[in-house]
């Protein structure tokens, strides 16, 4: 494996909880992989830190060669290293946050144009690239208000993919949306990882991690209990928690 | 009052030279031609436009807007203003300011001298400004409704209500009787009117004022002998230009030598038997009253074509206060709207100490009337070395007072604005303050939008309290024009209609900001 994203020691609390009690993971290049467990388990918590939107108290990830560290107790890492970590990482918030007073379209051209200074023709360009890629070609005038939760879902992911990130982290981008329009998310999700872009997704759809995804981290209390990886032939989950907790879905 | 001014001219005579101090005594009625002797003052120093401040909202005969043509500003002072500028060497440039605050005016420096006798008196003067010599000796008359019984003097008032002008020589002479019950007045106008509609029994105003207000009005007589005596000099601050304070004198001494201001006085009617006997003038009248005349003559009432054609005459001025009304209302907007942002965001954004900082002040602001802001940026101000342009005096007050409500109203949109956009934008790598600028504030802003054309709407009514400025907008416009043709009535709902017509616009705005600025809020008709 060849890894692009490291994450070493990690921990994180709010206030004196412990949330991210030390988890150290790798990903390798061109992976979708899932990160699960049960609800407040720390994986949402776990992926905001992995590009700086939470800072974290203590522990290292390094994301497309740029590193960013803490020691326990040390001042938390600059805005700036956050952003050059950003640089490289797209991602998917849970809930629907399309900006409401912009087009689609014009949605998805706003991070180019604001943090690349990209002229408005070739934002433009690239916005219809990747609305396409996203099946909203004919969507693009529309206000999100107008869309459906899966569109609007889709082209949250359109927006991010804008900025041509190395690595995307998707929050729970099926959570809100009727099991009719979760599919047609993740195969948009499916086609980019055939296009070779490294994916990472909290999601509680076990049928999606299990059956797509390369590899799959089962979260509990704050830790990794296990690394499942795909078509290894070991045949399955080992911890008896794993099994628990999968064992609901069978 | 009398010993005040008499205490000034000793002033005077101080500054002129040991000699004329004794020449000044002011139990010698002839001090004028004693005082000739004194020494020709370097003029070359006198300011080469000479400024003078009165209130053309006074009414005739002294500043006011000739009624047969309201684009120019005529009377007595106007005159003797004009004789007395070329012997000091200037040139006379009329300000207009309101007449309780034309002393302040002197203090701001807005001009060198102030005129509108019956407003300036020593007492409500005194430590900050000196007073010429005076130029009209004159007396007070008392005025009653046509048909009721005489008043002799001011015995006579005894135990009657008495109406007069406010912080007039005058309503200090009245005082003194206490049996009297004073009613004090902003303008001769509304002393008349009231004393028509019988709140009052009598009025005593200055014999000038009797003359031009009254004594054309049907419905008015003249009663009793002269009350008290009445003198009109000129005001300018003590310790600026002190060589303008000599060469002032020596000018209105002059005058009154080289009958100029006896031909001036006959001209307005306004000659009285003490100034005859000041002067030492005892020859009949030297200049036809024609300036009485033409006012008589332009303010009578008249037939409706020629009302209509008096309406048509001062639209000029109209369009000038509109024009200044809306100069400061959307300026104070601007003012408002951008400081108003800058208090939002830093009350949401800014963390705890800014963040209290930016609540205090609108708190505050929201607080104090905003007369009383008007009135401190103009004249507090200067008292800590801050003078300013009343035009600019004006915007700050309403942009500051309206600023704490924008600011509310901002604060509501930004807060309105779910948390997730802010992270959604900074997943994008965008900074903080860009987030701020292509994100939050975008939607906020439709948010802000109608309260926002709302609160303009009471902007631009609010602008009226400016008026209190040396500033001449719609209201300011609307109180001259009024006092000029003693109608209240007819300019009062035109005025009133130019107000509605100009905050129309906002109105419009905030139905269209409900709408079209709503795009992307709510959901469109598939």
């Amino acid at each position: 494996m060849q890894p692009i994203v490291r994450a070493q020691d990690i921990t994180k609390a709010f206030d004196t909880t412990p949330i991210v009690k030390g988890v150290s993971f790798q990903i390798g290049t061109g992976d979708l992989a899932a990160i699960i467990g049960p609800a407040g388990c720390g994986k949402s918590t776990l992926l905001r830190c992995l590009n700086g939107l939470e800072p974290l108290d203590s522990g290292s990830i390094e994301i497309f060669g740029v590193k960013m560290a803490r020691e326990p107790g040390a001042p938390a890492p600059t805005k700036e290293t956050a952003r050059q970590l950003r640089q490289n990482v797209g991602m998917v918030l849970q809930g629907n946050n399309l900006f409401p007073h912009k087009t689609l379209l014009q949605n998805v051209m706003m991070a180019p144009m604001v943090v690349r200074n990209a002229p408005r023709d070739e934002a433009a360009a690239i916005a219809e690239r990747v609305l396409e890629k996203v099946g909203l070609a004919g969507e693009m005038d529309r206000y999100p208000i107008d869309l459906s939760g899966g569109q609007q879902q889709r082209g949250a992911i359109a927006r991010a993919l804008a900025l041509a990130p190395k690595v995307m982290l998707y929050d729970a981008p099926t959570a809100a949306l009727e099991q009719a329009l979760v599919d047609e998310v993740l195969d948009v999700m499916k086609g980019l990882g055939g296009e070779g872009l490294t994916q990472i997704v909290v999601t509680d759809e076990i049928g999606f991690a299990r059956e797509a995804c390369d590899r799959t981290l089962y979260m509990e209390d704050g830790e990794i209990v296990e690394v499942l990886v795909k078509d290894e032939g070991a045949g399955g989950p080992k911890d008896p928690r794993t099994q628990t907790f999968l064992g609901r879905f069978a | 009052m009398r010993s005040v001014i008499a205490g000034l001219l000793v002033l005077a005579g101080f500054l002129g030279g040991a000699d004329t101090a004794r020449a000044l005594d002011w139990s010698s009625f002839s001090f004028f031609a004693t005082r000739a002797q004194a020494p020709d003052p370097a003029i070359t120093t006198v300011p080469r436009i000479l400024r003078y401040g009165g209130d053309s909202a006074a009414g005739a005969p002294f500043i006011f807007k000739d009624p047969a043509n309201p684009s120019r500003t005529v009377g007595l002072e106007v005159d003797i203003m004009a004789q007395l500028a070329p012997r000091l060497g200037g040139m006379p440039i009329f300000v207009q300011n309101r007449f309780d605050m034309l002393i302040a005016g002197l203090g701001t420096e807005l001009y060198e001298l102030a005129v509108t006798a019956p407003a300036i008196t020593p007492d409500t003067a005194a430590p900050t400004v000196n007073f010429s010599i005076p130029y009209y000796t004159t007396f007070g008359q008392i005025v009653i409704r046509r048909g009721d019984p005489a008043i002799a003097g001011l015995k006579g008032l005894k135990d009657k209500t008495v109406g007069t002008l406010k912080a007039s020589q005058i309503a200090e002479i009245l005082s003194r009787s206490p049996d009297i019950v004073l009613k004090t007045y902003d303008t001769a106008t509304e002393v008349f009117a009231d004393l028509k509609r019988g709140e009052i029994d009598a009025t005593v105003v200055d014999f000038p004022i009797a003359v031009y207000q009254a004594r054309p009005d049907r419905a008015l007589q003249f009663t009793g002998d002269p009350i008290g005596r009445i003198q009109y000099a000129i005001a300018l601050k003590r310790g600026t230009h002190p060589e303008l304070y000599g060469a002032l004198n020596t000018a209105i001494y002059a005058m009154s030598q080289d009958g100029s201001l006896r031909r001036i006085l006959d001209r307005w009617a306004l000659w009285t038997p003490m100034m005859a006997q000041e002067v030492d003038d005892k020859r009949p009248m030297q200049a036809e009253p024609s300036a009485y005349e033409h006012y008589v003559e332009a303010s009578t009432p008249r037939t409706f074509v020629s009302e209509v054609e008096r309406y048509v005459r001062f639209l000029p001025q109209i369009v000038r206060g509109v024009i200044r009304t809306l100069e400061v209302s959307l300026l104070a907007m601007v003012a408002a709207m951008v400081l108003g942002a800058v208090l939002a965001v830093t009350r949401v954004y800014g963390g705890p100490v800014l963040g209290r900082a930016a609540r205090a002040y609108v708190d505050g602001m929201r607080g104090i009337p905003l007369l009383i802001v008007v009135l401190f940026i103009y004249y507090g101000l200067p008292t800590v070395g801050l003078q300013l342009d009343p035009l600019v005096a004006g915007v700050l007050a309403l942009g500051l007072s309206y600023a704490a409500w924008m600011a509310e109203n901002i604060r509501a949109g930004l807060r309105a604005i779910p948390r997730d956009q802010m992270e959604a934008a900074i997943v994008l790598n965008m900074t903080e303050f860009q987030a701020l600028r292509n994100v939050i504030l975008p939607q906020a802003a439709r948010i802000v939008l109608p309260p926002t054309a709302r609160n303009f709407v009471s902007l631009i009514k609010d602008s009226s309290l400016v008026s209190v400025l040396p500033l001449l907008e719609l209201t300011k416009t609307y109180q001259q024009i009024s006092v000029t043709y003693s109608d209240y009535f007819g300019t009062g709902l035109l005025v009133a209609a130019i107000y509605l017509v100009i905050s129309l616009p906002f109105v419009r705005l905030a139905k269209w900001a409900e709408i079209y600025a709503g795009r992307g809020m709510s959901r469109v008709a598939p």
